[in-house]
């Protein structure tokens, strides 16, 4: 009995343990010596040669792309070596991320959403571009800043300090079957109230009016914000999900699943697969799936895109990762990854991106070089992304906010099965994600 | 006569259904694999492809360096499997066969670190490695790996079920621990280990997560990391990946067509079941 009940105690010691160790962490003196060195003058010279290692998720043509463009850095500056290294998808890479961080092995840069970079930037480990970007020899002028919509920008900005460039953004719209809307004589929805009218109308057979993706944690925002609301308020680090406004948006994506006339990606996966095979008249998915529905769509199929319809506004969502450098590596580390995140964020660089991936260019201007000109002639489609960014926005960043809506998304997959009412699933969902939000305080 | 034949005709149709719920995956994956991109998802769904894609095959072997992939896939499950049973066999051997001050203790010790979910231990296990400076290198793809509580306790469950009269029977005649071991005890459990060879193998042959975030390098990476090239958050090239699937099974496979007598054996003594 004795042995047992020591041999408990020891494993109960051992598993807390093990657990103790993932949630160490990083405390002020670990970060005291890296913080000592954000204060410290910036280089802006290489004189030596550089290695700077940037970690990222990108694939197929967008990783041949990036290539592309680091070759040609490389070319321009030959002191500096960009070491591109993919960590497979972006729930690889984040894991690896945080990992390093706790073992410290940040590498020089590397992609990152926002909402997840601000717990890297809590802990000190971002370096803050600013003085990179107002240096005269490296940085920016203003006409360039201006340049960057100011969305993007933004999205990198914590406490006034840009800790992030804009890399590869998306924006989230509408995709609809020309053929289909013609027929029936419908134009493309600019409201709710319309848009719910044209999913009901083009109901038909195996048709149905329009396909959302299947998880609507994250890509709930436009509908709360063009409520009134918002998910959660960043300031005050507080969920709002048991609001009238996210009421308003569930209830209104809620009836049209229920009338049947919408539903979710299901089995496809992706709502753009069965947008595709033209089963669905409509779907709700990123500007970067264009080059995946170009290649899926069956011969004939006449497809556009529109941003999302409205409500009480017209607000748009835009997506995507940002590129940040970590405070850890030498001044001169830092100076290279600042280098090739201002080259990768060029006019003609950022244009070039996006010509040869699914993204948006991050720079106004690039839509006036003679490629990108050149493409969107080719590619109208394309433009429709460049046209939104005065009406765009990009999700939340509080720390633990993603755990706190995937809550909130498993909650909606109750409403829209017909399992929970509306009330209910948005009182639960704010209740559990409150406690995931002041979990992930912890970490 | 009759009874005879119904009781045949249940037991083949049982067969046969069973046979076709594993089969039918598999032949989907090969079909897939040459068809083109179009008809991978077509409703409704279509076995033979309108025109064979052997092309796929081809996009998958560029799509990585497979080459290398497959040597660094080759080496570390090689020296995975042969660390793991080595560990096992002599860990099973003192916990069944030995006696010594806190045995039972150790034991339960170890079996409640099964109870703690891999995914917990990523970041510890990351952070350990990185102080031994072994991030990036074929360390640390094969040593955390070379010990495993499940098969020490398959093991142990075996080698006790032999007969301990042998084991007095050879001390008697001056036979040592040791040689005990490797002349009587493996012999004896080569189903079982065997088993624990061929799930293991298939095992770290699989492992993705791990190999992608100990290493950095691309001449470190396995096969699997290359499947990941072909799916992104906008969809799936299936018929690439499944391309790339079978070239990666075709080594498992093998191996499956080798071992297969010693392997029914095994499960059928062990209980245990892949």
């Amino acid at each position: 009995m004795k042995q047992k009940l020591l041999a408990l105690l020891l494993m109960v010691v051992m598993i807390f343990g093990l657990v103790g160790c993932n949630q160490k962490p990083v405390t002020k003196e670990e970060t005291e010596e890296t913080k000592g060195k954000e204060l410290a003058e910036i280089a802006t010279e290489i004189t030596e040669p550089t290695e700077v290692n940037f970690w990222h998720s990108m694939q197929g043509d967008n990783e041949e792309a990036l290539i592309a463009l680091a070759d040609k850095f490389m070319t321009e500056n030959p002191k500096i070596k960009i070491n591109l290294v993919f960590q497979g998808g972006y729930r690889e890479l984040f894991e690896k991320l945080m990992a390093s961080a706790k073992a410290n092995q940040l590498p020089t840069m590397t992609q990152i959403y926002s909402n997840r970079l601000s717990w890297y930037v809590s802990k000190d480990l971002v370096e803050n571009l600013n003085p990179y970007i107002e240096n005269e020899a490296i940085g920016l002028t203003d006409e360039e800043i201006a340049d960057y919509p100011a969305l993007f920008l933004d999205d990198g900005i914590w406490d006034g300090k840009q800790y992030a460039m804009p890399f590869n953004k998306s924006q989230m719209v509408l995709y609809y079957n020309v053929d289909m809307f013609k027929k029936a004589g419908l134009e493309v929805p600019k409201t709710w109230e319309e848009w719910k009218s044209t999913a009901a109308a083009l109901t038909k057979g195996d048709v149905i009016g329009l396909v959302f993706a299947n998880n609507l944690s994250t890509d709930i925002a436009p509908w709360v914000k063009q409520s009134g609301g918002a998910t959660m308020s960043e300031k005050d680090n507080v969920l709002l999900f048991d609001t009238p406004e996210m009421k308003e948006a569930v209830g209104f994506l809620n009836s049209l699943i229920q009338d049947g006339s919408a539903r979710l990606a299901g089995e496809d996966k992706n709502p753009n697969v069965p947008f595709s095979q033209g089963k669905a008249a409509m779907c709700v998915a990123s500007t970067s799936a264009i080059s995946r529905i170009e290649k899926d769509a069956v011969e004939g199929l006449n497809w556009f895109a529109a941003p999302l319809p409205g409500n009480k506004t017209n607000d748009q969502l835009y997506y995507g990762t940002n590129i940040a450098v970590f405070n850890t590596g030498t001044p001169e580390e830092k100076l290279g990854a600042w280098l090739f995140s201002k080259f990768l964020t060029s006019p003609e660089n950022t244009a070039y991106f996006a010509e040869n991936t699914g993204y948006v260019p991050v720079r106004k201007s690039a839509k006036e070089t003679e490629d990108y000109k050149k493409h969107l002639e080719e590619n109208p489609v394309k433009a429709v992304a460049l046209e939104s960014f005065d009406i765009g926005f990009q999700g939340t960043r509080n720390i633990g906010g993603i755990n706190a809506l995937d809550i909130l998304g498993e909650e909606l997959d109750l409403v829209f099965a017909n399992e929970k009412s509306v009330d209910e699933a948005l009182k639960d969902a704010q209740e559990r994600g409150t406690r995931a939000l002041e979990e992930a305080k912890k970490n | 006569m009759m009874k005879r034949i119904i009781s045949k005709f249940t037991t083949y149709t049982i067969l046969i259904i069973g046979a076709l719920f594993i089969l039918v995956p598999f032949i989907w994956m090969l079909s897939t694999s040459l068809k083109p991109y179009n008809e991978v998802l077509i409703m409704p769904p279509k076995f033979i492809p309108s025109k064979f894609m052997w092309e796929n095959y081809r996009i998958a072997l560029e799509a990585a360096p497979f080459k290398r992939y497959f040597l660094n896939s080759l080496f570390v499950t090689t020296m995975i499997t042969m660390g793991e049973i080595l560990t096992a066999i002599l860990a099973a051997f003192a916990f069944s066969n030995l006696n010594f001050k806190g045995k039972d203790i150790l034991f339960t010790v170890l079996m409640g670190t099964m109870m703690v979910p891999s995914e917990v231990l990523t970041i510890p296990n990351f952070v350990t490695l990185s102080k031994l400076k072994w991030i990036d290198t074929y360390k640390a793809l094969i040593i955390p790996w070379c010990a495993s509580i499940y098969s020490i306790f398959l093991l142990k469950q075996h080698f006790q079920s032999i007969p301990k009269e042998l084991y007095y029977a050879s001390k008697v005649d001056g036979c040592k621990d040791f040689k005990f071991l490797w002349t009587m005890i493996v012999p004896l459990s080569k189903p079982a280990i065997v088993t624990l060879t061929l799930l293991k193998v298939i095992g770290s042959w699989n492992s993705f997560m791990w190999p992608l975030i100990v290493t950095n390098s691309d001449k470190l990476r396995t096969l699997p990391v290359a499947l990941s090239a072909f799916s992104n958050e906008v969809g799936t090239d299936y018929n690439i990946l499944m391309a790339a699937t079978n070239l990666i099974i075709i080594p498992i496979m093998i191996l499956y067509i080798f071992l297969q007598k010693h392997i029914i054996v095994g499960i059928s003594k062990s209980g245990i079941k892949g």
